[in-house]
């Protein structure tokens, strides 16, 4: 009885949908606004790179219902947003360093007249000579931080050595706009004891303590709630914090609220995005492809400022050797700063860029050796017990297993035999094909972020409201948070409630990222209800003068060696208050284990891995050069999956985000810096014609002690199986050309199939 | 309450009398004037579908249902008509079909797109000649969602039609009523609907709104300043697409989906559906306007390159009385046409052939709802091995939609071989002069204008030769980036 509730449990749908499918979920510009509500807009630097020589407001300030128009002189407190590095102004002064950087803030009573005012500030700029690529930063000089180098073994004595097959290549792999549907955005409401602020973040945490410091003002004078976002996926990580510390700006000096929505267009062009790497490599393998060393050099660009590019950087050293062993290994990372917008966080987190490259290199000696590429791959995974450049050991290895299961349960080998025969009998098309195994580290590598909190409330009446640090962006962090105390408890979802995020309920949260949000939010959830139902237990075993080890809860009773009482769990709840038992506590989670030291690069930084292989299939059509996705299967490691729905849908939305960044997604700037693709209408993510024909996924499922109820984080990974399908399409051009490129570039967007196949002298 | 008033519409189940700005538009009118924010804001440029809602349109005795923009449409299309928002589709107590389908198999994820989905796939239910995945797929191919990657919705449309498929078409929303997919309320406002008299907007200004589909996307909020005429809603009871002498006539005002819906386009071009299906989405498809994709002008419009292809004529309106135009004449400069202040495009006009041999090319990033970095259209009458009549045309090659003339007046007359061909290359090559943008650089649209001519001929079943082809395709990007270092010179000769 109790398996089958569980498994029920393991059923629910998402807990928000049915507000999704009405309407009636609710996100920021969504909320009513108060009467005396005022709106404000921004006004962002039209160069990418100079000295702010005037701004005059007189005449914006003339147009009818505008209230204020906040400069960086008018900012009370720091005029510093920048979390890692103290490097980024919330408003220009006297400077800008990239196009879309905010300069004021315009408060009026409508959208029109800020519209209408914006256009009339003077504002002089003497313009500079803009870089707008990492390698040009790194030759001038201009970066963040020192490079940061991992080793294992010796590449440079393991490339001496005769007998070995080397090659030596680029990458230049283009950045991804998250493209949230919801915009950023936050309402900021002054009230008696400071301000209460409304916000789409992934950090209240951090929104918080950056208004506190604009503002000149301690953390507990600022509330930040969170409902939901419309979408994340690392965009509002970090920069979600400036529009939100300019709405409290604004009320503050308004002693109004205001809103603050940002419209698509200068969502687009003010904000970060994934981070465009440049790489060079080389690497070497005997005649039968067993890889003996790699070694590697990424140029991150990171934009304008370091926002959490140092963090990014890092991932990406922690995942260049992908899922494969590698004896000898040298990769050195370096952020570059260039005159665009500061890139941020997204799903994978400079995971993707490391893996893409090893994928290059692979792919290029594979084509040297004349080897099939999966070969080398798959002489090269991770086995158990393996070193990895960072110095922990794998363990539960599922690299190939997930390889193996992919290959027999798809029938692969044969799809790959239709596909080499469609290749020999039509030159006008082609087909490709690619594997794409994953090996992602689960935790923040910011060892201290690995920490959560939560609140877990007992009313009297029986029913549970469950707060987190937790913040729902559609990956079901909520539904697997709301799965804890059903479980524990043996309760119905309509007895509970997954509060809002609010920094008043929870403090010093983590951001909602790095796949961990579930297991360190849910642990936490977990350890406050089992201490409840320890205590709710003790009072039973009293009342039902009954050993407390015989009993349980089961669906809305306590049993007594797994049969029924009489004593329900609302009569039980109602009597612990009548007898003065606390209803009520705190759970906290620390993540155990773990450990890095950045001064040797060696440590134990991730909870866990998680694995997978993908299988790619495409056709192109040389005349037109474009593609069709035929075919994708993965074989996905989700630990004990806690609920399959979700994990479905992550896997899905992660790896048609991946494809999306691989072929479509294009981000183009101008050589003066401006951002050419900055609407939806140039900027193109996948429509629903735009994915796979046909997928096939399947889940290995092993519990995972770290994770929650033995699950396994699924945010991040799979959105690397997304590069399998550049390396398909690769696969195709060279099919029809019999070459690769020696500089790999990403997007695979027409143009550049195109290119490949015919025009490879003019443009690479 | 009064059904009769000119200057009102119907919003889920309330009748509204509007006097405000016409130009204001629905989703503004939506979220701001009646606090109803189910409807979200995703692009404002009609390239996510978040602001979806349904209207319903009463012509020739029916009220037909379906999805459009809010975003883009200002309310000077919407007075005389039914609006439909998710507030209006929730039913008291229960979940509709397509809501309950998407919460089933995890359609749903951050939600912020999900709204759209809902108002699309029930247009569908409420609009589609038959329940089936193709027809679903189509109906929500204006709908972006980040978060998903659309398998699930697709497995949602699965369940959607399984239940749909008793439905009787005839009796079409008491059925939909009975299957949860709407409420009764909607039947109630569609009897009422009938009695509305045609909407009177009597303006004389200059600007002329059709769909507003290209209007509301650059100048939203410049709009609300400027008098506007709106021609859509006095079109509502018009035929606009009739055979007369020989010819196939079609009301400026026609819609991209009456057009495509039409029997009698159906039957003189018989691909049109697959064509239509690259050119925008169904919520844009549903109020763009034929005319204003000319008179926008842009050099890679769809409509414009497909209509050159059918030698269209268009028949223009104006103080001065009428006047014919044929298409290729039409554009003068980058968005330049042959239109006088006052002057409207009433008619495009061409020949009714049984059936026109016509392929339609287009190059994008994406396959779907996007603009093309080079599209083509090709018509073609052979008679044994010769061309009768051709005509070629290519847009995002030069600042208007081009008409080839030079390249069809070489190819009338030919036999068609390898020979043939290669010249025509040249012919083309001569007569495009295409810019590096966003859209592609000069060298790639170059190649792509002479590719598609290739792709035309295979696709007409001209060219069925693979070898030639495989022989014929160097050649053509041969010839192209000779043309591409002569544009690189300044136009000098340099081969």
């Amino acid at each position: 009885m109790l398996e089958k509730l569980k498994t029920k449990i393991k059923e629910i749908k998402n807990i928000d949908s049915t507000g999704h499918v009405t309407g009636r979920s609710m996100y920021v510009d969504d909320i009513i606004e108060r009467a005396d509500t005022l709106f404000a807009g921004v006004l962002t630097s039209p160069v990418s790179k100079g000295k702010i020589v005037q701004i005059n407001v007189d005449k914006a300030l003339e147009i009818d219902g505008i209230n204020c128009i906040l400069l960086a002189t008018d900012i009370p407190g720091e005029n510093q947003i920048g979390g890692i590095l103290p490097d980024e102004p919330l408003l220009a002064e006297n400077e800008v360093h990239y196009m879309g950087q905010p300069i004021a803030v315009l408060v009026g009573e409508d959208e029109n007249c800020i519209h209408k005012a914006i256009s009339l500030i003077d504002l002089e700029i003497e313009k500079e000579i803009p870089i707008t690529d990492p390698k040009t930063a790194f030759q001038k000089g201009k970066i963040l931080l020192p490079p940061r180098t991992f080793r294992l073994g010796n590449t440079e004595e393991e490339f001496s050595k005769k007998d070995l097959v080397i090659v030596e290549g680029s990458c230049d792999i283009g950045g991804q706009e998250h493209l949230y549907l919801e915009t950023q955005g936050a309402y900021a409401i002054p009230k008696e004891k400071g301000i209460y602020v409304i916000s789409s973040t992934q950090s209240p945490t951090a929104v918080q303590r950056t208004i506190a410091k604009v503002l000149g003002w301690s953390m507990h004078q600022v509330e930040v709630d969170v409902t939901r976002l419309g979408g994340g996926f690392g965009g509002k990580e970090d920069q979600a914090t400036p529009w939100a510390c300019m709405a409290a700006l604004a009320a503050v000096r308004m002693n109004k609220p205001v809103k603050l929505i940002l419209d698509r267009y200068v969502d687009i062009r003010s904000t970060g995005k994934r981070h465009r790497y440049m790489a060079d490599y080389r690497i070497c393998s005997t005649k039968d492809g067993m890889i003996q060393a790699y070694e590697v050099m990424f140029y991150q660009d990171a934009g304008a400022a370091a926002d959490l590019s140092p963090a990014v950087l890092e991932r990406t050293l922690f995942h260049f050797t992908n899922a494969y062993f590698i004896p000898n290994v040298t990769a050195t990372a370096v952020s570059c700063k260039t005159n665009l917008p500061p890139n941020t966080a997204f799903r994978g987190f400079g995971g993707p860029q490391g893996m893409f490259v090893i994928e290059a290199a692979i792919t290029r000696l594979a084509d040297k050796l004349k080897l099939p590429r999966e070969e080398v791959q798959k002489k090269n995974l991770l086995k158990e017990n393996d070193l990895l450049p960072y110095g922990q050991i794998v363990r539960n290895v599922k690299t190939n297993l997930s390889w193996d299961t992919l290959i027999t349960n798809f029938d692969i080998n044969k799809r790959i035999a239709s596909i080499n025969k469609f290749n020999e009998e039509n030159k006008l098309k082609k087909k490709g094909y690619a594997f794409m195994p994953i090996c992602f580290g689960i935790s923040f590598t910011k060892t201290s972020l690995n920490q959560a909190s939560s609140l877990v409330n007992i009313y009297y009446d029986g029913s549970v409201g469950i707060s987190t640090g937790a913040v729902e962006m559609g990956q079901g962090v909520n539904t697997r948070i709301a799965q804890v105390p059903m479980t524990v408890f043996s309760l119905p979802l309509n007895k509970i409630k997954i509060e809002t995020t609010n920094t008043t309920r929870i403090i010093n949260t983590s951001p909602s990222a790095a796949s961990s949000t579930a297991d360190l939010n849910g642990k936490a959830t977990e350890l406050a209800c089992m201490t409840l139902k320890e205590r709710l237990l003790q009072f039973a075993s009293e009342l039902l003068e009954t050993p407390m080890e015989q009993l349980d809860f089961e669906d809305l009773y306590v049993t007594n060696n797994n049969q029924k009482t009489s004593l329900s769990w609302d009569e039980l709840i109602s009597k612990a208050y009548e007898n003065r038992i606390s209803l009520s506590e705190k759970g906290f989670y620390a993540t155990p284990s773990i450990h890095f030291d950045s001064s040797i690069e060696k440590g134990h930084p991730f909870a866990y891995h998680v694995y997978g292989t993908s299988f790619h299939e495409v056709t192109i059509d040389v005349v037109k050069g474009t593609y069709s996705l035929d075919y994708v299967a993965v074989v996905h490691d989700v630990g004990k999956s806690m609920n399959k729905l979700i994990d479905q849908g992550q896997l899905e939305g992660g790896l048609v985000q991946g494809i999306g960044w691989m072929t479509l997604e294009e981000l183009r700037y101008s050589d003066e810096g401006r951002l050419l693709s900055n609407s939806l209408s140039t900027y193109k993510v996948p429509d629903i014609y735009s994915i796979p024909k046909v997928l096939e996924t399947m889940f290995l499922e092993d519990p995972e002690p770290h994770g929650l109820l033995k699950s396994k984080a699924i945010g991040e990974p799979p959105l690397m199986y997304g590069i399998g399908t550049y390396f398909a399409l690769l696969n195709a051009i060279n099919q029809y050309t019999g070459k690769l490129p020696n500089t790999i570039i990403s997007p695979m967007t027409p143009e550049r199939l195109f290119t490949f196949l015919h025009l490879s002298r003019h443009h690479p | 309450m009064n059904p009769q008033s000119a200057n009102g519409f119907w919003l889920n189940d309330s009748f509204i009398e509007f006097n405000g700005n016409l130009n204001m538009t629905l989703l503004d009118f939506l979220r701001y004037s009646q606090n109803l924010r189910g409807t979200k804001i995703g692009c404002r440029e009609g390239d996510c579908g978040a602001c979806v809602v349904i209207q319903g349109k009463f012509s020739n005795g029916n009220i037909k249902y379906q999805q459009i923009v809010s975003c883009l449409t200002p309310m000077g299309n919407v007075i005389g008509t039914h609006i439909l928002t998710i507030e209006g589709i929730n039913l008291p107590n229960q979940l509709t079909l397509p809501q309950k389908s998407l919460m089933e198999t995890g359609g749903t994820q951050c939600g912020f797109c999900t709204v759209g989905f809902i108002i699309s796939l029930t247009a569908y239910c409420m609009n589609a000649n038959e329940f089936n995945r193709e027809n679903a797929i189509k109906a929500i191919d204006g709908n972006i969602c980040r978060c998903t990657g659309y398998k699930s919705i697709i497995r949602a449309i699965d369940i959607i039609n399984s239940k749909l498929q008793e439905i009787d078409l005839n009796h079409r929303l008491e059925q939909l009523v009975q299957a949860n997919v709407i409420p009764i309320s909607v039947i109630k406002v569609a009897k009422q609907m009938e009695r509305i008299s045609p909407p009177s907007t009597n303006s004389n200004a200059s600007t002329v709104v059709g769909g507003g589909t290209d209007l509301f996307v650059m100048k939203r909020l410049e709009m609300l300043d400027k008098d506007a005429r709106y021609i859509l809603p006095l079109s509502m009871s018009e035929e606009k697409i009739i055979e007369r002498d020989g010819n196939i006539v079609v009301h400026g005002s026609t819609t991209v989906t009456e057009f495509v819906e039409s029997p009698l386009i159906q039957q003189t071009i018989p691909n049109i559906k697959k064509i239509a299906k690259l050119i925008s989405s169904t919520p844009i498809r549903n109020i763009a306007t034929i005319a204003g994709n000319f008179v926008n002008a842009s050099p890679i419009g769809d409509l414009s390159i497909l209509f050159l292809a059918l030698d269209a004529v268009l028949e223009i309106k104006g103080q001065e009385g009428i006047r014919q135009v044929p298409l290729k004449d039409f554009f003068l400069q980058y968005r330049k046409v042959d239109l006088k202040k006052n002057e409207t495009i009433q008619y495009v006009s061409f020949k009714k052939k049984n059936p026109w041999h016509l392929n339609f090319e287009k190059i994008s990033k994406r396959t779907h709802l996007d603009i093309a970095s080079v599209n083509s259209a090709m018509s073609l009458e052979i008679e044994g091995d010769t061309i009768k009549e051709i005509h070629l045309s290519v847009g995002g090659v030069k600042e208007i939609p081009l008409y080839l003339s030079r390249t069809n007046q070489f190819l009338a007359g030919k036999k068609i071989d390898q020979n043939t061909i290669i010249q025509a290359l040249e012919q083309i090559q001569n007569e495009i002069k295409p810019i590096s943008d966003i859209r592609g650089n000069e060298l790639y649209k170059r190649s792509l204008a002479s590719n598609l001519f290739i792709s035309h001929l295979m696709e007409l079943s001209v060219l069925d030769d693979k070898n030639q082809i495989v022989q014929i395709i160097p050649q053509s990007i041969k010839i192209s980036e000779i043309h591409h270092s002569r544009q690189a010179n300044g136009g000098k000769a340099n081969a």
